[in-house]
């Protein structure tokens, strides 16, 4: 078991340096000058120009401008924008807007998602699967930013009912956004978890139990959900990586100021620095919940060993 | 006289071997023709696809044909979905859009589906160092945001043309690493199958058991990804479009309008439902195809 510990850190760590090299290449490829950016108009003095490349060390080759970046990374400094502003602490302001995005749409798909595919799995061929189908079927079919717009024109416009963009509303500022950046996913989710259940009802440990006189209730919560979740746990855990670069267009559409947004403006403005750091801090997360889900399955799931 | 008595033999066991050949994938479109989502996704694909091979014969308009005095005029008078921003009938733009959304998504399917299936069947067959590198590289690529390589590749490019082609690029980038998975998972399971040992056994060399055992019975779950993908990357193509980074007039397609119509979604939500509307029945139809042609190759999980 440690050593398939060891060898799973091992290739997250390759795939990290990995994917921060090429996620460094091709934000190098994006076309406008730094130099020319900050001087405006005009065109740049040439000490002003040398000393600005100087200090970003534009002028070094891109593999030594990425040694220095990789070595920044592991000091906890992600350089700083051609403002002057510290790029991890631009992170650090914007990182608990989209950890509270995400935390509501993971929510969005653990209540909905499970319960939806439980119901839909317990009233199998009933009128309540055909509503969850439905319901599954047009979330995961309908784009999300259309979702986005007629939630913001009934709930946020017509009714008043939540905050239609912006975060001053407090923690009610995050259930549409978070509902719309969660609907596919939760219709995923309970897809999954449908499936799943329905075939693990038919296993014999579970007629097993409804044979020895358990109540349905606990045949199910016990032996058939708890062995029927492992998939959508590994699901959600993989989920949680992808919801943090996924925000960008619904932290636009309701102007949340996260790390999406910032992204989406690092892009427009052409700052290299901020997006290679951010964009970083997205593989990161990505990656991490990439291998505590292998290690975690490991866990849940006793059947599989690893040498 | 050997050769008499053998000779029946030989013949009639060849005769079962051509019929179980036929029957897997005859028994596979027996389920599937038996299945009514089947034909509901049918149905719909077939009129997609007619209105983007032939839109005029679907539109009631010319969706170049716009009335400024008309401007976001509502549903009614001959616009059944209402007019946009410019004054054009929506009903007509969108089926003139099909073109594009369908064509990018299949354009980027069949790549990715080519990409993925062999980089995954390549890793998933050799396993041990070429399968590390492999897989290496995939999750390098699975790992960097869509929106990134995406933005970043079409402001490069994007600015020459429609985009079409930069947006089939910057899609299939981001889309084989998923398609390898797959691929390499199915293959790994088959690969482990006895008759694949069977095969080793009787002196087969490693290609043609690739070629003759492990890629048709690995087959069902990459045939399964390629076509739900369909509709994700019909999604994907109206995602950058709407940010205004995919592609651009005089194309028209469901995202673009979508990119033209939100600014202004508060005084008219018809020039965004309606493009929806065509996305959404394009994508749903795509998922039922996937859903079933599932159920039909592997029927133990059909319930």
């Amino acid at each position: 078991m440690s050593r398939y510990i060891a060898s799973r850190v091992l290739q997250a760590v390759l795939v990290l340096v990995g994917a921060t090299f090429v996620i460094f290449v091709i934000t190098f490829a994006l076309p406008g000058d730094p130099v020319q950016a900050l001087a405006g108009e005009r065109a740049a003095d040439p000490a002003f120009a040398e000393a600005i490349r100087a200090r970003y060390h534009l002028d070094e080759p891109l593999v030594q401008q990425y040694g220095r970046f990789l070595f920044g990374l592991v000091q906890g400094d992600l350089g700083q924008t051609y403002s002057g502003q510290d790029v991890a602490a631009l992170i650090g302001q914007r990182i608990g807007v989209s950890a509270q995005l995400a935390a509501f749409a993971l929510a969005f798909q653990i209540v909905i998602g499970v319960s939806g595919g439980v119901l839909s799995a317990l009233r199998r061929n009933g009128a309540a699967d055909a509503g969850v189908r439905i319901l599954t079927l047009a979330g995961l079919s309908v784009p999300f930013f259309v979702t986005a717009f007629v939630l913001q024109l009934v709930l946020g416009v017509k009714f008043g009912l939540l905050p239609v963009a912006g975060v001053e509303g407090g923690p009610l500022s995050y259930v549409m956004p978070g509902f719309v950046l969660g609907s596919l996913s939760t219709a995923y989710v309970a897809r999954l978890t449908r499936g799943q259940l329905v075939e693990t009802l038919r296993a014999d440990y579970v007629r097993m139990a409804t044979a020895k006189g358990l109540t349905r209730v606990r045949v199910v919560a016990h032996h058939a959900l708890r062995n029927s979740l492992i998939p959508v746990v590994t699901f959600l855990g993989l989920e949680v990586g992808a919801l943090l670069s996924g925000a960008v267009i619904t932290e636009s559409i309701f102007n949340l100021p996260g790390m999406g947004q910032a992204m989406a403006r690092a892009v427009y403005l052409g700052e290299r620095t901020t997006l290679v750091g951010v964009v970083t801090v997205f593989v990161l997360v990505y990656v991490v919940a990439n291998l505590v889900v292998d290690l975690l399955y490991a866990v849940l799931d006793p059947r599989i060993r690893y040498a | 006289m050997p050769e008499l008595v053998t000779a029946p033999e030989v013949v009639k066991q060849q005769t079962i071997a051509e019929g179980k050949r036929r029957g897997h994938w005859g028994a596979v479109w027996r389920r599937l023709s038996r299945s009514p989502l089947f034909y509901v996704s049918a149905v719909l694909l077939v009129v997609m696809v007619g209105m983007a091979l032939v839109p005029a014969l679907f539109a009631p308009a010319d969706p170049h044909e716009c009335d400024l005095g008309d401007t976001l005029a509502g549903a009614g008078g001959g616009q059944w979905l209402g007019r946009d921003l410019q004054g054009c009938d929506v009903f007509s733009r969108s089926v003139y859009g099909a073109r594009a959304s369908l064509g990018i998504g299949i354009a980027v399917s069949l790549v990715t589906g080519a990409l993925g299936g062999v980089v995954g069947a390549a890793a998933g067959y050799f396993g041990g160092p070429v399968d590390a590198v492999l897989s290496r590289i995939t999750e390098i690529f699975l790992a960097i945001p869509l929106l990134l390589g995406a933005s970043v590749l079409l402001t490069l490019f994007g600015s020459k043309g429609s985009g079409a082609l930069t947006v089939i690029v910057a899609l299939s980038v981001h889309g084989w690493p998923q398609v390898a998975r797959i691929t390499r998972s199915a293959v790994m399971e088959t690969k482990q199958q006895d008759y694949v040992l069977a095969a080793a056994a009787i002196g087969c060399s490693r290609v043609r058991a690739l070629t003759r055992h492990v890629v048709p019975n690995s087959l069902g779950p990459w045939l399964v990804v390629v076509t739900t993908n369909l509709g994700v990357f019909i999604t994907y193509e109206s995602i950058i479009s709407m940010l205004g980074i995919g592609l651009r007039p005089p194309t028209i397609s469901w995202g673009q309008m979508i990119h033209d119509a939100q600014a202004r979604f508060l005084e008219a939500i018809l020039p965004v439902l309606g493009p929806a509307l065509f996305l959404s029945v394009t994508v749903l139809a795509f998922i039922l195809l996937g859903d079933v042609v599932r159920d039909a190759i592997d029927p133990r999980i059909h319930s």
